[in-house]
């Protein structure tokens, strides 16, 4: 499922009416464009939505002896969606899902059936978050202020995928459509790392769309990431990476636990860090890859606190070693089913780790051809990349401030015209989780 | 009283941390103490609810966000 140009426009079609609308109203007026907004996309997601959003209402309101069969129709609903068996009925569960349970869990005080309701189907936030916690929005009061940051950064998030997402999915596909054919273990070392930046390019410039068109609409959404693939170990990558999913996880999983077995540390940690992966692969998917995926981000972190080798690595080796450990879970995350899996593995380990030609074996492989001007796409995007993994933190800073917004705008738009490719249909993974 | 919690708690970092120049304010964060992760959070909680004698809900856990947070919640709880 991909959004339609609808999802960018409606923000700057309603900003003006933001100076005539007192917050109450323009809440309400949100909450009907949002409806508006779910029901085009599936009248039946937006059907599941306001019925648990009712169910959650009355639960937290009347009859509080009953949120565990809530929480349990809710996590229903999740296997349905898991299963495969659901299409377009449960669209935005996941996001939303997790943020009914948390109210069920710690009731808020004099909740109103509209909040709940709003900050279940805000549309900006609805198909791939970010979570919010408690379920609460943060309405903002500086109408100029938020046009600028807004705009700046849904041009940012824009640049994230359709510059660097989408030129890296070219590439990329042509090793893991073809995974258990191809031979050759540096082109599967090449395309699962630049599959770790295109997953976090696209993810996070999704986020950055959807924080940038909340503001607009005078609503701040909570971050997502902090510059995930500049960090030294695997649980600051953690810390950094799909935030209020972790957060979630953190909160309602990992401190109950730890809490209930403080008296024997290793064990808890040992036994929450694992059941939040499991958890968390789980959420992505009911399927072999996510499960490996899981199960090796735990391990990798379980394993550095007990080797305490935490915060000792310089800080360089420590990027480059979480790179490594990040894109070698991922590529299980990427094939996902046991069969491609096992096939592709034995092909790797059984043959030398350099190709024969390297032109041939790789370049044409990620170039889909290698043709000359495909070779020149291909040094274009590696140079797009690096530049702006370089700079990132600056532009990151920059999307923040408020100084020259117009001149940050109109160079992302034209970069965008330039270099942008449009041509993917897979534009915006985490939409389909 | 939030002033001498905050005093408590300056020593009960320091030796928890095992940093004898750790200087703590109510704006100090997990950003600014290398070693303040989610797991070492709740060691620290245990070791507060030890030497105050209160006792900390496990989902207001998630909340203590700086040690400002802390200080008013202990200050909540104390008789």
């Amino acid at each position: 499922m991909n959004v339609d140009i609808s999802f960018f426009i409606i923000p700057f079609i309603l900003f003006p009416f933001r100076y005539f609308f007192v917050q109450n109203k323009w809440q309400k007026l949100l909450i009907l464009v949002s409806l508006l907004v779910i029901a085009y996309h599936s009248i039946w997601a937006l059907a599941t939505a306001i019925l648990l959003s009712f169910l959650v209402f009355v639960v937290i309101n009347k009859f509080q002896k009953f949120k565990w069969v809530a929480l349990f129709i809710i996590v229903l609903g999740f296997i349905f969606l898991k299963s495969g068996f659901s299409g377009i009925l449960l669209l935005g569960y996941a996001y939303y899902s997790l943020q009914l349970i948390s109210i069920l869990i710690i009731p808020p005080k004099n909740f109103q059936f509209s909040e709940v309701v709003f900050g279940t189907i805000f549309y900006p936030r609805f198909f791939s978050g970010p979570i919010l916690k408690n379920n609460q929005i943060i309405l903002t009061s500086d109408i100029h202020k938020d046009l600028k940051v807004g705009t700046l950064r849904l041009v940012l998030g824009l640049c994230k995928i359709f510059i660097l997402s989408n030129r890296l999915d070219f590439m990329i596909s042509g090793y893991f459509e073809h995974s258990s054919e191809i031979n050759n273990s540096l082109l599967a070392l090449i395309s699962s790392l630049l599959f770790t930046v295109q997953m976090y390019l696209n993810f996070s410039g999704f986020t950055d769309i959807a924080i940038g068109l909340a503001r607009v609409l005078g609503v701040e959404l909570p971050e997502n990431f902090d510059l995930p693939l500049r960090s030294k170990n695997m649980s600051e990558y953690w810390r950094k990476t799909h935030i209020t999913l972790i957060n979630w996880f953190t909160q309602f999983v990992f401190y109950p636990i730890v809490y209930r077995f403080k008296n024997t540390p290793k064990f808890a940690l040992v036994l929450s860090t694992f059941l939040v992966f499991i958890l968390s692969a789980l959420w992505h998917n009911i399927q072999f890859g996510f499960i490996v995926w899981g199960l090796l981000n735990a391990f990798f972190i379980v394993t550095e606190y007990f080797l305490k080798i935490e915060n000792k690595l310089p800080r360089f080796i420590g990027i480059v070693y979480v790179f490594l450990v990040v894109s070698f879970a991922n590529y299980f995350f990427k094939i996902g089913d046991f069969e491609t899996i096992q096939q592709s593995l034995k092909i790797l380990f059984n043959v030398n780790f350099f190709p024969q030609n390297f032109m041939a074996d790789v370049v044409a492989i990620l170039g889909k051809g290698g043709y000359l001007e495909q070779q020149y796409h291909l040094l274009e995007t590696l140079v797009l990349l690096i530049v702006f993994l370089s700079f990132e933190s600056k532009i990151q800073h920059w999307c923040k401030s408020t100084k020259y917004p117009i001149m940050f705008i109109f160079t992302g738009l034209y970069l965008l015209f330039i270099f942008g490719n449009f041509a993917q249909t897979n534009q915006f993974i985490y939409l389909q989780f | 009283m939030k002033q001498e919690i905050l005093l408590q708690l300056q020593k009960i970092f320091k030796d928890f941390f095992k940093e004898e120049t750790l200087q703590i304010n109510c704006g100090t964060n997990a950003k600014d103490i290398v070693s303040w992760d989610s797991f070492h959070h709740i060691q620290l909680i245990s070791i507060v609810e030890e030497k105050f004698k209160i006792k900390f809900s496990v989902f207001e856990l998630a909340d203590l966000n700086n040690v400002g947070d802390l200080v008013n919640c202990i200050h909540q709880k104390l008789p």
